[in-house]
């Protein structure tokens, strides 16, 4: 692998580019972007690495890999005050595993930063464990949150779809690559008053055994999901696609209701992509989510936390999607949904005398007493 | 061809989980383990590949204590021809570059044309091994694909990987590969009546690891812990009638029925 160093096109004379080279990075975020622009999860990525900046004490470098460079490195310089180190490849303008691999190990070696922050993502993922095996790196993956400790940082991630809990550390004496969750920070980066500097680098790397052949744009997503105004969202708790008209019917109650599924719906074919809602389907934010037979699993609470009201019917109590949830009603889906839908159809039975009482909002209360039957 | 899939096995993830007294992951008595989702997508991949090609072989190959047997023989009922079991005492905790590393040393010594392995593990949800076998290995590596194609001399395979919003990657890469595959690919097959008695039967190859403490790792577990409940929710109880009635008056509240 060789590297064409033409350092320059930089704003910046030649004796600032020196001091900016001998300051140590204690951490290099390496940015995601697509199709030109830099993708949001970035500055989320870079507000986390800020703030394990300030606890630890050290500098930040954002590493980019585009190309062209220059715009992409201009705006994250900007945004966050930051000093961007972007690597250009005429020959493999797209995302590359080889070509990420390359760089960033060149440039870990370089600097031996104490961390490197890379977004939770599929390109994120595609990367960073080979780079931790390249550079001899800690990785860990999917982290939430960091909590400083005597010894260092350690890094909290959830396991078995949000039951558990684990807190890890990287080895001492060697980098250690984090992954970060999307909307582990919210991103609001303090506005910074000076950009930061650009070095942007030529790379001519030899190529891999792999090649970008291209990509495939999904079909155009119909704005349906978007502007429901009432989801109702069937997962893995469905158990046979009989059940989706349950879901239709109870969604078709609602001025503009619509269905929607989490990914194992879609597998099994059961309803279309376009009505996926998670990290790989849709992001969603409606007045009212209805989850049916929905875990919660991390992906799939990422394209729906946003909904104004959240409800959760399931089996399962320990699920995460009951603590995200503003109601949950443990239940056999089988026996809840026909009942619901009677009820909110005005016709549904009466239940026992004794029912407890739930508080809604305070004050609430729909100016209607329960219809009586005969 | 030569294909490798890798499996794990997973605990059913629908019941509570408790943590282990040493802090160290989740209490494993009392659960009920099954074949990782996507292992069994790669494993039926991989049995499809075979189909095309057909002096081709299947090893499918899982790290872990004793329960792991029963993944092995359960790839052997889907049609894998040959099981290996990389064996470690029980109770080892292994995180993605140690069971990386045993499943690299394995398969340095063969020449497999192929290996697959599901995108995460269920349970531990790292997406780490895969790539990190690849690296070890020194072989190209596509992640979370959802087609997958080898060439018809078996030279290559075009894959493509699923981004956010489903768009696609696609790579073509050199065999051998490692490639990582995401649920929706294909709907694994049934297990047939010849396979499982096959299954039961056949003698599995067994590595057994004895330092497993000196394997190389990634990562030093702090301690695993139940997350702070941050549920505000209310959870309306009651018979089924009951919390319909309820639930239903909520909704009602908020004025978006027709």
């Amino acid at each position: 692998m060789g590297v064409s160093g033409a350092l320059g096109k930089n704003h910046l004379g030649d004796t600032d580019l020196v001091r900016q080279d001998r300051r140590e990075a204690d951490i290099v975020v390496v940015a995601e972007h697509h199709e030109r622009a830099i993708a949001t999860v970035t500055y989320e990525v870079v507000a986390f690495a800020s703030r394990l900046a300030r606890s630890m004490g050290g500098a930040i470098k954002v590493a980019l890999v585009a190309s062209p460079a220059r715009p992409l490195a201009e705006e994250i310089a900007r945004v966050t005050g930051h000093d961007v180190l972007a690597f250009e490849s005429q020959e493999v303008p797209f995302y590359d595993a080889h070509l990420y691999r390359s760089v960033l190990a060149r440039l870990c070696r370089a600097l031996a930063p104490r961390f490197v922050v890379v977004p939770h993502t599929p390109t994120g993922l595609d990367f960073a464990p080979s780079l931790a095996v390249d550079t001899g790196a800690s990785c860990i993956t999917g982290v939430t949150r960091f909590t400083c400790h005597q010894e260092g940082p350690a890094f909290t991630r959830e396991i078995c779809n949000g039951k558990l809990s684990e807190e890890v550390r990287g080895l001492p004496g060697r980098p250690c690559i984090v992954t970060v969750m999307p909307g582990a920070e919210n991103g609001a980066l303090r506005v910074e008053p000076e950009a930061g500097t650009i070095r942007i680098e030529a790379v001519d790397i030899a190529p891999g055994r792999a090649r970008t052949l291209g990509y495939i744009e999904p079909p155009i997503a119909t704005s349906e999901l978007r502007d429901a105004e009432v989801i109702v969202a069937g997962g893995r708790g469905i158990k046979g696609p009989e059940w989706v008209g349950a879901l239709r019917e109870l969604a078709g109650l609602f001025r503009r209701g619509v269905v929607a599924c989490s990914r194992p719906l879609c597998d099994m074919g059961w309803l279309p992509f376009e009505c996926q809602v998670g990290m790989t389907g849709q992001s969603v934010s409606p007045k009212l989510y209805i989850a049916c037979g929905i875990s919660g699993a991390v992906h799939h609470i990422m394209g729906m936390k946003k909904s104004e009201l959240i409800v959760a019917i399931t089996l399962d109590r320990n699920a995460p999607l009951c603590s995200l949830a503003h109601y949950c009603v443990i239940a056999d889906l089988r026996l809840f949904l026909p009942a619901l839908i009677e009820h909110l159809k005005g016709t549904g039975r009466q239940g026992g005398a004794g029912g407890p009482e739930i508080h809604t909002e305070a004050g609430a209360g729909d100016g209607q007493g329960p219809k009586q039957y005969a | 061809m030569d294909i490798l899939v890798c499996v794990t096995q997973v605990p059913d993830l629908e019941g509570p989980f408790r943590v282990r007294d040493d802090g160290r992951g989740y209490e494993e008595a009392g659960l009920v383990f099954r074949m990782n989702a996507y292992d069994e997508c790669a494993l039926e991949e991989a049995l499809r590949t075979k189909e095309r090609f057909g002096t081709a072989r299947v090893t499918a190959l899982s790290v872990g204590p004793g329960r792991v047997e029963q993944a092995i023989r359960r790839a052997l009922e889907f049609g894998a021809d040959h099981g290996v079991h990389i064996a470690v005492q029980d109770d080892l905790r292994l995180d993605a570059l140690s069971t990386a590393s045993l499943i690299a040393s394995f398969a340095a010594e063969r020449s497999f044309d192929l290996i697959l392995c599901g995108v995460m593990s269920e349970d531990t949800q790292r997406g780490q091994t895969g790539p990190m076998l690849a690296a070890l290995l020194g072989l190209p590596c596509a992640t979370m694909v959802v087609s997958l194609v080898v060439s018809d001399d078996a030279s290559r395979v075009v894959v493509e990987r699923e981004l956010e919003g489903r768009r696609r990657h696609v790579v073509e890469m050199h065999l051998p590969a490692v490639v990582t595959i995401q649920s929706g690919i294909n709907r694994p097959r049934y297990p047939s009546l010849s396979n499982k008695l096959r299954a039961k039967r056949q003698e599995l190859e067994i590595v057994r690891i004895q330092e497993a403490e000196s394997l190389p790792a990634c990562e030093i577990l702090v301690r695993a812990s139940l997350p702070e409940a941050k549920g505000t929710g209310v959870f309306i109880e009651g018979e089924i009638e009951e919390q319909a009635e309820q639930l239903a008056r909520i909704i009602r509240h908020r004025a978006l029925l027709l």
